[in-house]
């Protein structure tokens, strides 16, 4: 017996010390694979600082959009690509997305729980899903660069908690050169640290969302513990407008409910340090069966803005002003921003009776349009028997300069005839064939800037007694042709 | 005797097993986990201390884990749909809810917590009375050179109403005294229109702020945040741990008093007050109750 135990004994010991080790070759395992994470290699080519992205070449491949479901409680769909000559990529990013697509649908199916805090709480036998979305559309499509978002929600109720709605958020981002997805760190350039610019953005949004709404937070972004940085595998997309990086389940440290939230970081705001277009761009290979004929220009709604607001209310009329810039805006320009918005005014008051004038609303906004400024003056006003809306667009470089519209094209390009025909063909739209003439118009028109196309404004027309507004029409870039612009 | 000691050598050895190499004591499965609710606040501490006790991932506990913020937990608690919560202490409101419906809350710290104050790094300025303090945020002291700092003024930022870190400065340090009208700022509304809000505070040398000690000791980018002495105490784990500094609160595990005895939450509570609890929760980022 005794000679038996301790044969038991020594198993018991030997499976322990197995055991413990195992444990132990598992931990190992772990600090290996965080090594790994970390050691991140960077896709296509090395690109080193200054690096920047102000516009796109529209990859010319056809997005087919695949429609499973269409009925009245459930949406799904996603794309395909082709037009790559590379039919082992193109197969490659078709099969990825449809994957990501099957993965995705167990969410929608209720087989498996939306990973958020609580989400399995809503999840009891008796829970029906009555209403489910999944779709995955392109969210960017330039520079040889595939980024697609995935928008997945469930309506769920169930007897216990009632009514719940659940929402997440996935991307993919293909290199178009070799079908691989890339990383938030090849956005960037190799000599900057990726993360630590992505983390600044997210600590100063952070902060200007009134941060730290910590305890019981009402914010769309609350943080239930200290943020503690991003990593390496951080989910994000890419649009026209900025990096969008997608903070869910995968940030723990914010409580998003049920929901994941986007914040975007402006291309602007990481001056220097985007090497999208040097890393999977090269003008000189075509990647497609056809020649890539469209261009855009990227402009940024977003990022860290300030406002001056004025309001007055003197004698009969209220005046209501804002003006609202980047927040790296050099004084020079604000000063002449400042000095168009008293323009604006002196143009009210000597438009307008004075004594009757009743309300003046006027919205001056500056915005990062590929490598310039745009800044749109609009102002509205009205007395007792009028009312008037007027629109001045101010285009500056990058150096400050106040642009001309002959600055923007080529030198050697006749940009007149094209101005008239589309000022002659907003005319006809308008249906003011009897009104006014076209060479005085064109004398005082004012342009904007915008991603696929340049806004002509003239100065306000008289449409019909007491009511006075500008006549604007567009055209577009490529009907300029890109090879007479200079904005690209 | 020999026969004694080897069964008992072997129900040590098994327990060894059974129990993961001597790391765990309690343990739950998901289904036998005690019904948990609470603050946004607690949810980092209590998703940990699920993981740990279930021995699972904390990716696979979480979707278990759902805090329906302080008020919500504490109707949950006495409407008997949660066993524990993990909050901050009771509003009278919350109080008086309980009395109403003939229950007894067991109210019991379980980690300490702080209130701070924060400034830029390169402001010489050490620390602040609890006095001075307060006559900053009532418009009294207006200028860093009357607290011993430089001859700039002194932004005091203030946080949203409502918020948790703005209902704590109220309640924790201002008291009595009704604090000045917060510095604002525009920022853009639904349809595109501007509010005044609550201006965030901004590091520079003029600015002041306050936040729990636990959201600003580890957040990145805090760099060049200082945090103030109170009343000469510089706020760390130890000062506040052992109540030294002197703005204290702590985060409550909270029960119905009629709990029965050994019951899964009475043991989570129990454990979490243990030395393997308090550790996880200063791991977790908290600081220990004793």
């Amino acid at each position: 017996m005794l000679r038996l135990s301790r044969r038991l004994i020594f198993i018991l010991v030997l499976v322990l010390l197995i055991s413990c080790n195992a444990e132990l070759d598992k931990r190992a395992d772990n600090i290996e694979q965080i090594k790994d994470e970390t050691d991140y290699s960077l896709k296509g080519r090395a690109v080193y600082g200054p690096g920047e992205i102000y516009s796109g070449v529209l990859n010319p491949i056809e997005i087919k959009e695949i429609i499973v479901a269409n009925t009245e409680d459930q949406h799904y769909n996603y794309v395909q690509i082709s037009g790559l000559k590379d039919k082992v990529v193109e197969e490659r990013i078709n099969r990825d997305i449809k994957k990501r697509f099957d993965e995705l649908m167990n969410y929608t199916e209720f087989k498996k729980p939306m990973p958020f805090r609580g989400a399995q709480i809503f999840m009891q036998e008796d829970t029906k899903v009555y209403g489910a979305n999944l779709s995955i559309y392109t969210a960017f499509n330039y520079n040889n660069v595939l980024s697609l978002v995935a928008y997945v929600s469930i309506n769920l109720e169930n007897p216990l908690n009632g009514y719940k709605y659940m929402y997440m958020t996935d991307s993919l981002n293909f290199d178009l050169n070799t079908g691989e997805q890339f990383s938030l760190e090849d956005v960037f350039v190799n000599d900057v640290d990726a993360l630590e610019i992505v983390n600044r953005g997210i600590y100063e949004d952070i902060n200007s969302l009134k941060g730290f709404h910590h305890v019981d937070g009402f914010s769309y972004y609350d943080l239930v513990s200290p943020f503690k940085g991003i990593k390496h595998g951080q989910r994000f997309f890419l649009t026209p407008n900025g990096i969008n990086i997608v903070i869910d389940y995968n940030n723990p440290e914010f409580n998003v409910d049920f929901a994941s939230t986007v914040m975007e970081i402006p291309y602007s705001s990481c001056r220097g340090s985007i090497a999208i277009t040097e890393r999977f761009y090269n003008e000189d290979v075509n990647l497609y069966t056809v020649e890539a004929t469209e261009k855009c220009l990227f402009v940024s709604y977003s990022g860290k803005r300030k406002y001056e607001y004025y309001n007055s209310d003197n004698a009969n009329t209220f005046w209501d002003a804002s003006i609202g810039y980047p927040e790296d805006l050099s004084e020079h320009l604000l000063e002449e921003i400042k000095a168009h918005r008293f323009k604006q005014e002196a143009y009210v008051l000597d438009s307008a009776n004075a004594e009757a004038l009743n309300y003046v609303e006027q919205r001056i906004n500056v915005q990062q349009a590929g490598r310039y400024l745009n800044v749109s003056c609009h102002v509205y006003f009205n007395s007792s028997n009028e009312y008037q809306w007027q629109e001045d667009y101010y285009v500056y470089s990058e150096n400050g300069e106040l642009l001309s519209i002959k600055d923007i094209f080529a030198a050697d390009y006749d940009y007149l005839p094209i101005i008239r025909e589309g000022l002659e063909k907003a005319i006809k739209e308008y249906r003011l064939t009897d009104g006014p003439e076209a060479d005085a118009l064109l004398q005082e028109l004012n342009f904007g800037i915008y991603d696929t196309y340049i806004t002509f404004i003239t100065k306000p027309y008289e449409w019909r007694t007491g009511s006075k507004h500008p006549i604007s029409f567009q055209i577009q870039y490529k009907d300029i042709g890109y090879d007479n612009l200079l904005v690209f | 005797m020999r026969k004694t000691a080897i069964l008992l050598l072997f129900v040590m050895i098994l327990t060894s097993i059974l129990t993961g190499c001597g790391e765990k004591g309690l343990s739950f499965t998901l289904e036998s986990y005690p019904r948990v609710d609470g603050s946004t606040v607690t949810i980092p501490l209590s998703e940990a201390m699920a993981a740990r006790l279930t021995g699972l991932d904390i990716e696979e506990v979480r979707p278990y884990i759902l805090h329906n913020k302080t008020h919500e937990a504490y109707v949950n608690l006495i409407d008997n749909n949660a066993d524990i919560i993990f909050v901050t202490s009771p509003s009278e409101e919350e109080l008086a809810l309980a009395e109403e419906k003939g229950i007894t809350l067991e109210v019991v710290p379980i980690v300490s917590e702080a209130f701070v104050f924060l400034t830029h790094s390169e402001n010489p300025v050490k620390g602040l009375s609890y006095d001075e303090i307060r006559q900053i945020y009532a418009g009294k002291i207006t200028n860093w050179s009357e607290v011993g700092g430089p001859d700039v003024p002194i932004i005091a930022y203030q946080r949203p109403i409502n918020s948790g870190s703005q209902t704590g400065f109220l309640d924790l340090v201002m008291k009595d005294i009704e604090p000045m009208a917060a510095p604002t700022e525009k920022v853009i509304a639904g349809m595109g229109g501007l509010i005044d809000a609550i201006a965030a505070y901004k590091n520079d040398e003029s600015g002041l702020g306050y936040s729990y000690y636990y959201f600003v000791v580890d957040m990145w980018g805090n760099e060049a945040v200082k945090l103030l002495e109170v009343d000469g105490i510089y706020p760390d784990k130890k000062t506040i741990r052992t109540g030294q500094y002197p703005i204290k609160t702590a985060y409550y595990a909270v029960l119905r008093s009629d709990e029965p005895k050994n019951s899964p939450a009475r043991k989570l509570l129990e454990w979490i007050l243990s030395e393997e609890g308090q550790q996880l929760a200063e791991d977790t980022g908290y600081v220990k109750i004793k």
